[in-house]
């Protein structure tokens, strides 16, 4: 029983690190309308970042969570005229081919240079643990999570209360009718797409707290986000909190019973289940 | 002969077809046993890239999920012939068979998903077969791959050492999938797979059931890109998981279709051929200092075509045919 309640626990802890990579998406994809098969591969290289400054430059981590997003804020403006802008408002099929040879581009890449050794930042903390009651978490994920819950309550505040965040829930949920009342599109896009990668940066580093990076790494990422917008809904932002913890849980409950390599399977069984019985998503009515 | 005519006729295209038969089945008397590997390696892939555009160029269903096909064809066929000596020529068919038959159980649970869920639902499908077949490897070797046994050259088991055979065989094959391919075309469920593609809702309106469509497209899709794979095994006397399922065949059979002209007859056979060679030449300028580099230049070639060339060379080859030959 303790050992459910405590894998349980441990996959709240990973849906809400999941749940920043799935809001950075959505907001892409959501405002851009574009379907960004290559976000794992970003990630990848956030975690290579973070790995890098970390094991050479010995930069802290708590101060990595500012800089590694920084990196990523000004290489999403380049990063979207020379590369995404010209698929905004193709057919969805080009934007998948796209950004799927994207990703084997990247992909390949990484693994050139980096080779397909798995590296991980080590923490002092990372092989600690906590004692909750009769539970035992890892330090570092709690840590991470905690910090998670931190970045999208931001999140949060700046969509919500904060004008730039009413224009991008605005283009959300119309995306032709904001350039009627006056607002440049492409400048939204830019926004959306600079959020959605700080947001990704932001998650690189979270993520690295507790888990190896390697050039592969990517692939099963990008299904998780997409499963986790999709379970909630696309569009719909605090969906993605909902379908993050959903796969996080998943993924760790069946590590009790299944062998480890299992949880992308699980996370895929979900993800048909929904599409057959509710295809727009849990919470679309 | 006019303008139209060599753009609509399907004699025209037959003619297309039997000439280049007997371009492609002399030229092996003059050329070099490297590049006859080659040319299989072309047709097979062009094969399976027939496979994939009858799913996509038709139906529009944007599938990642075709290795699965190809790869549980290849193991099943290696599986009759290891252990049971089923001759490759009937394994071939019965993995085949039985990818289509698996591609009408994804059919028949992704019925309801379009578009982008639909590339997401077969996405990650081959990545979980890798892991299943890592995961249970004492049944399918793991990832170690499996291998069949050297033997004496034998007909009968689809055994030879020289790739003029095997050059031939993919050839026929390769055929036999053209000639369905225009069969399929100009056929009553060819135009329902096109109208579907189009516009799935209009095309239920107009009384064709979305449902069985897609069920027959994607079965004769899967069949198609079986059989390459059930050759494939035979050539390469050789297969693991990641080369039955991995992204690196993948992306080969979507660029050879993107490259040469979605929803064409021969755009897969053109950009299998321009794809390829590319990437044998550049294995050969780069490979020994820069392993895995080609699938950089590979993912840049696919994102470059869909920005610049999003209907393939084929339609500009057609272009330059009509200038030159049609007056």
């Amino acid at each position: 029983m303790s050992a459910l309640v405590q894998s349980m626990a441990t996959g709240l802890l990973l849906g809400g690190i999941y749940a920043v990579l799935a809001i950075g998406l959505d907001i892409i994809y959501g405002v851009l309308d574009l379907v960004h098969m290559a976000i794992g591969e970003f990630l990848m290289l956030a975690m290579y970042t973070t790995f890098f400054l970390y094991t050479l430059f010995g930069i802290n981590e708590f101060i990595l969570l500012f800089v590694v997003p920084l990196i990523f804020l000004i290489v999403s403006i380049p990063c979207y005229h020379g590369v995404f802008k010209i698929m905004i408002g193709k057919p969805h099929s080009f934007h998948i081919l796209y950004t799927a040879s994207l990703s084997i581009a990247l992909q390949s890449a990484a693994l050139v240079l980096w080779t397909s050794i798995p590296r991980r930042m080590n923490i002092p903390y990372g092989a600690e643990a906590i004692r909750l009651g009769p539970i035992l978490l890892n330090k570092a994920l709690v840590i991470a999570s905690i910090l998670a819950v931190v970045v999208t309550v931001f999140t949060f505040i700046f969509l919500f209360k904060t004008d730039l965040g009413m224009v991008i829930r605005a283009a959300i949920s119309n995306r032709k009718l904001i350039s009627l009342i006056g607002i440049d599109p492409h400048r939204v896009y830019l926004l959306a797409f600079s959020l959605g990668m700080v947001l990704i940066g932001l998650g690189g580093v979270l993520l690295s707290f507790y888990y190896t990076v390697s050039p592969t790494v990517g692939l099963a990422y990008t299904m998780y986000m997409w499963v986790a917008i999709v379970l909630g809904g696309p569009g719909t932002i605090k969906g993605c909190l909902l379908g993050a913890s959903i796969i996080g849980v998943s993924q760790t409950i069946s590590g009790l019973y299944l062998p480890v390599a299992f949880k992308d399977v699980i996370v895929l069984v979900i993800f048909v289940i929904v599409l057959v019985f509710r295809p727009k998503g849990l919470f679309r009515k | 002969m006019t303008k139209t005519k060599w753009a609509i006729t399907s004699r025209s295209k037959l003619i297309t077809i039997i000439l280049l038969v007997l371009l492609s089945s002399v030229f092996p008397l003059f050329s070099s046993k490297y590049i006859i590997h080659i040319l299989v390696i072309c047709w097979l892939l062009a094969i399976s890239s027939i496979g994939w555009n009858i799913c996509y160029g038709y139906t529009g269903l944007l599938s990642f999920g075709h290795t699965v096909f190809f790869g549980i064809s290849a193991y099943i066929t290696l599986w009759l012939l290891v252990p049971f000596q089923i001759t490759p020529w009937i394994g071939i068919f019965i993995g085949a068979s039985i990818a289509c038959v698996l591609g009408l159980l994804i059919t028949f649970v992704t019925i309801r998903t379009r578009g982008i869920y639909f590339a997401l639902a077969t996405f990650a499908l081959p990545q979980i077969l890798i892991i299943i077949f890592n995961t249970f490897w004492q049944v399918t070797g793991g990832a170690y791959g499996v291998i069949i046994p050297f033997a004496e050259e034998n007909a009968y088991l689809m055994y030879f050492y020289d790739p003029v055979f095997y050059y031939y065989i993919a050839l026929a094959f390769l055929i036999s999938v053209l000639v369905l391919q225009l069969r399929l075309s100009e056929s009553k469920l060819g135009y329902c797979l096109r109208a579907i593609g189009s516009d799935e809702d209009a095309a239920n309106s107009l009384g064709i059931d979305p449902f069985r469509t897609r069920l027959f497209g994607m079965g004769i899709s899967s069949f198609v890109t079986g059989l390459s794979g059930g050759i494939f095994v035979n050539f390469l006397k050789f297969i693991d998981p990641v080369q039955a399922f991995g992204w690196p065949l993948n992306i080969q059979m979507i660029l050879g279709t993107v490259v040469g002209g979605v929803g064409t007859i021969f755009g897969p056979v053109i950009g299998v051929l321009v794809v390829v060679p590319l990437t044998e030449i550049m294995k050969l300028l780069i490979e020994q200092h820069f392993r895995g580099l080609n699938l950089v230049i590979n993912g840049v070639i696919l994102m470059l075509f869909i920005v610049l060339m999003p209907r393939g060379v084929y339609p500009w080859l057609k272009k330059l045919f009509e200038k030159y030959l049609g007056g």
